[in-house]
């Protein structure tokens, strides 16, 4: 083939072109880190790395609610275990004024630390957790309970969080599941007169109409259930039952627990003991419940973070440059360039013209 | 044979000599001219005398000046040319529309929208607090502008397009112009002699790579050195007149071209023009069209979701984005879309569709998408509305009526991102609850949307995320394929120049040698007349 001088010329220039094109590239990757750097490089790659990014993101945000959910839940928690303790305590105080050495005076003075009790539970049942009542339900802009009539004012429902794709967890308990007073089926015990007994009656069962009371204790002179409650369907004046009282939760319960210690009424409180236990258990339930919430969404969590690590590294491996080859790549390109531009110096420097004289 | 014979044949030798040193100095001239064939002269013998002792020499002629030049290799450069600058376009738009997908570099729409959904699932974990919905409302509007600012940027790809499209007809005017009348000069200046005009034709071949860089085109030349220069079906060049190109706004206010009133793109294959024409619609029909479809489908499914929940003040029934409004194209002069609305918003395709009139009263619906009919056959009443999928149009005369092959062109997602803005203005409006008895801790309704966004969508087949993987990897493939088919095509070209330099190309070095060859024989030829005077001298001298 004949060479013309443009033919040389124009292999030198495409020659450099692409020597300082691949160093160009060479370059990019050195400057971004990555081998990816606009989707054409790796089509199928490109869209794997936005899938790995879609993935992390979605698992970080669910660590964030998870974080979010478990500091309500253990702020929960905290605050069932101060109402256990206020429990604990109602309980010693109860006993002490059933004792035969406490006199009325000291029932009263016992009343004053009751009351100080149920302020406390009242304050515990409204609690607040970055300004919301926790246990309002999903109501959380009011306070669970009266302050005043102590009744729950919430609602029953659940505010759910998203801790995984699928996967929901409650994050809160109504006020109705920790501080009411649930009472499961009649129940009498025997008063140790031996004439008298106290019913505690699940209280929707006795009077539809009423169904605010959760339970009805009734103190009365026969131990058969159905007597009590029809006396108490038919309504005053009683033939059997002496004595009545309902409430819904613990801190009426308290409450009825402080007047009955004002009023010296020991029957009302020998009654109350029973509730007083119930209720310590049922909040032991509701931590435990709390508890297996936690435990759950930290095993969650602990999934999420896994899974983010081995994203993480998937994301690299697609993505990332790997340093030491594309170094060596410069460094191969650099003897190539060089030796093509001394080459080509020396090409183009020559000509026959140079010769002749 | 007389002693003066020398002489003349020492004088022909000069003057060979020098014809051949000019030839030698004009390559050289021209050695880094592009388009340039080399040139020989080229030397004969003139008729011999016949002496006694046989037939004399009577000294040199330059017969011809050759041109090195080979017509086969120099229309395949052209075509060659003409592909090259297609691809070229091709991928440098397909590489400036895969910047603008290119969530590598800079974060675009993924990192908008995951930002996006994050403050979804911070209001569902505290539907009550306003921070929580506020930045929610700021990471909508980041959302809205990043999709407009990719939008603009897709767009300006268009436009850019276009600018190069009446550029392109300009420059292609005046070289055919020019062609025009370069044919005239080199007619007028080989008629009757048996020389070429070379450095015409050197300069016509220049001009004709140049448009090969343009437009695709087929040429020919006729017996008196004219050539024709022919596009599809009509003629650019013919012998001394040209026929120019122009430029018209479309109805949707891109670019076409034209020639005498005709509609010429579809006989633009080759060239950068073809690549023009072509980048341009695929950017509009692709990556444009998929952006705008995605980011209704978003609207849509959020509104409908929206809907559904209760704000803070316990109102319901609200939009989050501005509705999705939509755009109708009239390509009739009798009838336009007078009203067009979307009725349900629930039953909405996001398919694009086209009222179609096969005669004055009769029309049809296709959806131009799916390319499925939406109502076969229908009697056209001015004014009355048109329903199909969720969408209410209104057709009205406002001339002669619509005529057969009148169509109406209805998108629901053509001003989708022209339209995006939020239609909720306060933190408090965001509607997380599913219901107003539930307010204000109830976040079923936060996380319903975040279901949506991260569940299948039925209009695209896919995930939001998911469709848009589907977008970077059309533009990346877009992108990797024009760039591989210009680096194939840039190879060929530069190895049929390669083939073109070796027969047409100037080597200096061969120049070098042809000068001292050169003037070697003009020395010679010199001497000869020196050597002939010096004879004449001894005779007179006798």
């Amino acid at each position: 083939m004949r060479i013309s001088s443009f033919t040389i010329y124009d292999r030198l220039t495409r020659a450099l072109q692409e020597n300082l094109r691949r160093q160009y590239e060479a370059h990019e990757s050195l400057a971004t880190g990555k081998k990816i750097n606009r989707p054409s490089q790796d089509v199928a790659g490109a869209s794997r790395v936005l899938d790995y990014r879609v993935s992390i993101n979605e698992n970080r945000q669910n660590i964030r609610s998870i974080d979010d959910a478990t500091s309500y839940l253990e702020i929960t928690e905290g605050i069932l275990g101060d109402a256990g303790e206020t429990l604990t305590r109602l309980k010693e105080l109860s006993l002490t004024a059933l004792n035969g050495s406490t006199n009325k005076e000291g029932r009263t003075a016992i009343a004053k630390e009751v009351k100080e009790l149920k302020n406390q539970l009242l304050s515990l049942g409204n609690s607040s957790f970055q300004g919301k009542y926790i246990f309002s339900g999903l109501l959380t802009d009011g306070q669970a309970f009266d302050p005043v009539t102590y009744d729950y004012q919430g609602d029953e429902n659940h505010m759910e969080v998203k801790v995984g794709p699928d996967t929901r967890v409650e994050k809160n308990l109504t006020g109705n599941e920790t501080f009411a007073y649930v009472q499961p089926s009649h129940e009498v015990v025997a008063i140790d007169d031996g004439a008298r007994y106290i019913h505690y009656i699940p209280g929707q069962a006795i009077d539809a109409t009423y169904p605010r009371s959760r339970v009805v204790v009734a103190i009365a002179s026969t131990d058969d259930p159905s007597a009590v409650e029809a006396d108490l369907q038919a309504g005053p004046p009683y033939t059997t039952v002496e004595d009545t009282f309902y409430f819904d939760n613990m801190i009426q319960m308290t409450d009825e627990l402080q007047q009955a210690l004002e009023n010296d009424d020991t029957t009302r409180v020998r009654a109350l003991l029973v509730p007083i236990d119930d209720s310590g258990a049922q909040l032991t339930d509701a931590r435990a419940e709390l508890g297996a919430r936690v435990n759950f969404i930290e095993t969650e969590r602990g999934r999420l973070d896994n899974a983010v690590l081995s994203l993480k590294t998937l994301l690299s491996e697609t993505e990332d440059a790997d340093l030491a080859e594309v170094i060596s790549e410069v460094s191969k390109n650099e003897v190539a360039l060089q030796s093509l531009r001394s080459t080509g110096a020396k090409i183009l420097n020559q000509s026959l013209l140079d010769f002749l004289r | 044979m007389a002693i003066f014979g020398i002489f003349d044949i020492g004088r022909s030798a000069i003057l060979a000599s020098r014809t051949a040193l000019d030839v030698t100095a004009n390559n050289i001239a021209n050695v880094n001219t592009p388009g340039f064939s080399r040139k020989e002269a080229v030397f004969d013998i003139p008729t011999p005398e016949r002496t006694r002792g046989g037939f004399i020499g009577r000294g040199v002629t330059v017969s011809t000046v050759r041109r090195h030049y080979d017509k086969l290799l120099q229309e395949q450069v052209l075509v060659q040319e003409q592909n090259l600058a297609r691809a070229n376009i091709l991928g440098d738009v397909f590489r400036q529309v895969e910047e603008v997908f290119n969530e590598q570099q800079y974060p675009k729409f993924s990192d908008s929208f995951n930002a996006y959904m994050n403050a979804w699932q911070d209001v569902a974990d505290n539907p009550e607090s306003l921070p929580q919905r506020s930045v929610l409302l700021q990471r909508a509007k980041g959302l809205i502008s990043t999709a407009k600012e990719m939008e603009r940027s897709l767009k300006e790809t268009v436009k850019f397009a276009d600018i190069q499209i009446e550029d392109s007809i300009d420059k292609i005017n005046t070289i055919t112009r020019e062609i025009a009348t370069l044919n005239g000069m080199i007619t007028k200046v080989e008629a009757g002699s048996s020389y070429e005009a070379s450095d015409l034709r050197d300069k016509r071949d220049n001009l004709m790579r140049q448009l090969s860089g343009l437009i695709g085109f087929n040429s020919f030349e006729d017996d008196v050195g004219r050539v024709t220069i022919i596009v599809g079906n009509k003629t650019l060049v013919e012998t001394e007149n040209s026929f120019d190109l122009s430029a018209v706004k479309n109805f949707d206010g891109t670019i076409d071209i034209t020639a005498g009133n005709e509609r010429f793109n579809d006989y633009i294959t080759r060239g950068a023009l073809s690549g023009l024409l072509a980048s341009r619609q695929e950017v509009q029909e692709k990556p444009l069209k998929d952006l705008r479809r995605l980011i209704a489908s978003i609207v849509k499914e959020t509104n409908l979701q929206h809907r559904q929940g209760y704000d803070l003040e316990g109102t319901t029934g609200n939009d989050f984005f501005s509705p999705l409004q939509l755009f109708a194209l009239d390509y009739s002069d009798g009838a336009s879309v007078t009203s067009k609305s979307i009725t349900d918003p629930a039953q909405l395709t996001l398919d694009e569709y086209e009222i179609r009139f096969s005669d004055p009263s009769t029309y049809s619906v296709v959806d131009v998408t799916t390319n499925t009919t939406v109502i076969a056959s229908a009697a056209y009443t001015s004014g009355s509305p048109i329903s199909f999928d969720g969408i209410e149009v209104v057709v009205a005369d406002d001339g002669g009526g619509p005529q057969a092959g009148d169509r109406f062109f209805i998108s629901p997602i053509e001003r989708s991102i022209d339209n995006l803005g939020l239609n909720v203005s306060a933190a408090e409006e965001v509607a997380a609850s599913a219901s107003d008895s539930t307010l204000p801790g109830d976040n079923r309704n936060a996380l319903a949307m975040l279901d949506v966004y991260q569940g299948n969508v039925a209009d695209l087949g896919n995930s939001f995320n998911g469709y848009y993987r589907t977008i970077i990897a059309l533009t990346g493939t877009m992108s990797s394929t024009a760039q591989d088919s210009a680096d194939f095509e840039q190879s060929l070209l530069n190895e049929l120049n390669q083939r073109r330099e070796a027969v047409s190309g100037v080597n200096l070095d061969e120049e070098a040698a042809n000068l001292i060859r050169f003037q070697k024989a003009f020395e010679a030829g010199a001497k000869l007349i020196k050597i002939t005077d010096e004879m004449l001298e001894v005779i007179l001298n006798l």
